[in-house]
């Protein structure tokens, strides 16, 4: 091997090392990534592939498919049977998040997002599939229109056009499965982490090799799309009213200001870089020729990909519990745990027996989640403390919740329970 | 200063108003609750001290306390079903499964169960928990019988001994250094003004000839 190659390689076994090394601190929350852990063994069960957890100070979290970019890294350094015999039957995954301490750490429904990149991955012909069935009629078009500008270049152009459109896909699929698993609170960090960023932008990046073509909608368009999955005017309308009568003034607001984020999208503008690409000015008038149709097809895809995910998985979705939401929202305002929903008995309706456990859990998360981001937004609240002991509470509900769970569903525990086990 | 009986307990647990509501959370059974107190469960979050040859620690140097927080102290999260050895004369800190809230006039003491103290485990030295207080309890568990206990989170370990505190008119709501913890924690000397003072005691000491 080429010794500047070996040197560019060992940067690379560095960066997984320093992936490790921030997997073994303190600094990760372990509430939250035990609740992480059971929503990926609900996608990829205890036979599948595994992930662990690693934090970052990226204001951003991302996950990783890190024994793939392993078995990357040790080609031409291993034999093929050592990494072979390495790497067999143990798929693994890393999710970057922020730290305990970091401000970041409140936007982690965007994990729901990043474990939708890994349900792609396992998925990818299916949706490719289904992607290439939604667009079927505007292919055509957008290979005339670059066979129309250098039809010597065409082909290539089409393809890289092609990666572009499917990694645009993703994102939206990912931002279906944040939605589907931690609904508004997913909108709100969404939201939330494309601060500073161009909104309207729909930006490409196009690179020699296809395998690192990145492309993202916009947020405006994600945001709009999103809001139909997550159910967010329905979290609004209904939890709203109930949050209403709690004649708390923050929570007054909060179904008002989700109802106020912007997803209007038609003044959407494209990106398409490096500039120095000559391939970038033709993929970018093209699509920007058809952005309209393609946003009209991509949005048919991600509604068609809720029907197929909830095909796949048996993922239960919070409805009709408005009261119960704003009771558990009433109850983290007081800085007490949101596990309980009061029915007037002295034990109350733990949260995770409402319906079943993943969705209770979710539902807990969802609550505190939009509660805390709606804090962070309300300029008029210089309460810290009180922030932090939200902060506190919030990872302590979904622990507790999970451990709650866990009791409730081990039958050894039925004869110190008076009541029946549903979970 | 009166004991609140199992009738005292049940009202405040049933208070709709949750700055005078009692809550305990999750609370997995009814039969917790006894004539004068509520058991408590040993949750699944522990520090352990390591073994070390540290020649002292000295709570009023701020430096040598954030250092041993950072070398001295293991923290683990232990899996339900799985046991915990708690040897002979060791110290961990635990922390209960209940997360509590309690109203300005309610103040509370963490106990032992009376069989866990005969065998030797103690589970809080630091036992009063001040009125309003919100969080989890840390629990100071020590063996101090002849041979190794085995620990498993969620078994009932403690109770919590309620009492009244005679308010009159004016609500003292805690706001101390531990606020809405949910996992066990260290002990934190350095934050409030009062350790202003255990400074100023560690330096005049050293000052003295």
């Amino acid at each position: 091997m080429d010794p500047a190659v070996l040197y560019n390689r060992l940067f690379s076994f560095h960066e997984l090392t320093e992936l490790l090394e921030r997997s073994s601190t303190d600094h990760i929350s372990w509430p939250l990534v035990s609740y992480c852990d059971d929503i990926w063994n609900s996608f990829f069960g205890s036979d599948g592939p595994k992930i662990f957890y690693s934090v970052t100070s990226v204001h951003n979290y991302s996950i990783l498919p890190f024994s793939k970019l392993l078995t990357f890294y040790v080609r031409d350094l291993l034999p093929s049977a050592v990494i072979d015999a390495l790497t067999a039957d143990r798929e693994l995954y890393c999710l970057q998040l922020a730290s305990s301490e970091d401000a970041n750490l409140p936007l982690y429904a965007n994990i729901g997002h990043e474990f939708g990149h890994a349900i792609f991955d396992h998925r990818e012909a299916e949706l490719v599939a289904l992607l290439n069935s939604k667009l079927a009629s505007l292919l055509p078009q957008l290979d005339k229109e670059l066979q129309g500008i250098d039809a010597s270049q065409s082909a290539r152009r089409y393809r890289r056009m092609a990666v572009a459109l499917v990694n645009i896909a993703q994102e939206l699929f990912c931002d279906l499965i944040g939605g589907i698993l931690m609904g508004s609170a997913f909108f709100l960090s969404l939201y939330e982490i494309s601060w500073g960023q161009n909104k309207a932008g729909w930006n490409i990046s196009l690179s020699p090799n296809d395998g690192y073509i990145r492309a993202y909608p916009s947020f405006h368009f994600r945001l709009h799309c999103l809001k139909h999955s997550a159910k967010v005017d329905e979290f609004c309308n209904e939890t709203g009213k109930e949050l209403a009568r709690l004649n708390i003034p923050a929570l007054k607001e909060l179904a008002d200001s989700l109802a106020t984020i912007p997803v209007f999208h038609d003044t959407d503008g494209l990106n398409v870089f490096p500039t120095s690409d000559s391939d970038s000015g033709p993929i970018g008038k093209v699509i920007r020729m058809y952005l309209p149709d393609i946003k009209k097809a991509l949005a048919e895809y991600t509604e068609a990909c809720d029907g197929l995910v909830r095909k796949w998985y048996s993922l239960p979705i919070p409805s009709s519990l408005h009261h119960d939401v704003a009771e558990l929202i009433q109850r983290l305002e007081h800085k007490i745990l949101p596990s309980i929903i009061p029915d007037g008995t002295l034990l109350g309706k733990q949260v995770h027996r409402t319906k079943s456990c993943v969705c209770k859990q979710v539902l807990s998360q969802n609550v505190v989640q939009a509660n805390d981001s709606l804090r962070s937004r309300h300029p008029a609240n210089p309460n810290l403390l009180r922030q932090h002991a939200v902060a506190g509470t919030r990872l302590g509900a979904m622990d507790l919740a999970r451990k709650a769970c866990k009791f409730y569903c081990n039958s050894k525990c039925v004869c110190i329970l008076s009541s029946p086990l549903t979970c | 200063m009166g004991v609140l009986n199992r009738a005292d307990i049940d009202e405040l647990m049933r208070e709709t108003d949750y700055s005078k509501k009692l809550v305990v959370t999750p609370l997995l059974s009814e039969a917790q609750i006894g004539p004068a107190s509520i058991d408590i469960r040993l949750g699944s979050s522990i520090i352990i001290p390591k073994k070390t040859y540290v020649e002292k620690q000295d709570i009023t140097d701020p430096d040598m306390i954030r250092q041993v927080e950072q070398r001295l102290y293991d923290r683990r999260r232990l899996k339900y079903k799985s046991k915990f050895m708690l040897h002979p004369n060791q110290l961990i800190l635990g922390v209960t499964f209940e997360y509590i809230s309690l109203p300005f006039d309610v103040c509370c003491v963490i106990m032992s169960r009376s069989s866990w103290g005969r065998l030797g485990l103690v589970v809080a030295t630091a036992a009063f928990v001040q009125p309003g207080y919100k969080g989890c309890l840390t629990l100071e568990l020590v063996n101090l019988s002849e041979s190794p206990i085995a620990l498993y989170p969620g078994l009932p370990v403690g109770q919590l001994v309620f009492h009244e505190v005679t308010a009159k008119g004016n609500k003292a709501f805690y706001t101390g250094r531990y606020d809405c913890p949910t996992e066990a924690g260290l002990p934190k000397f350095f934050e409030g003004d009062a350790d202003k003072e255990m400074r100023f005691w560690g330096q005049r000491h050293e000052e003295s000839p």
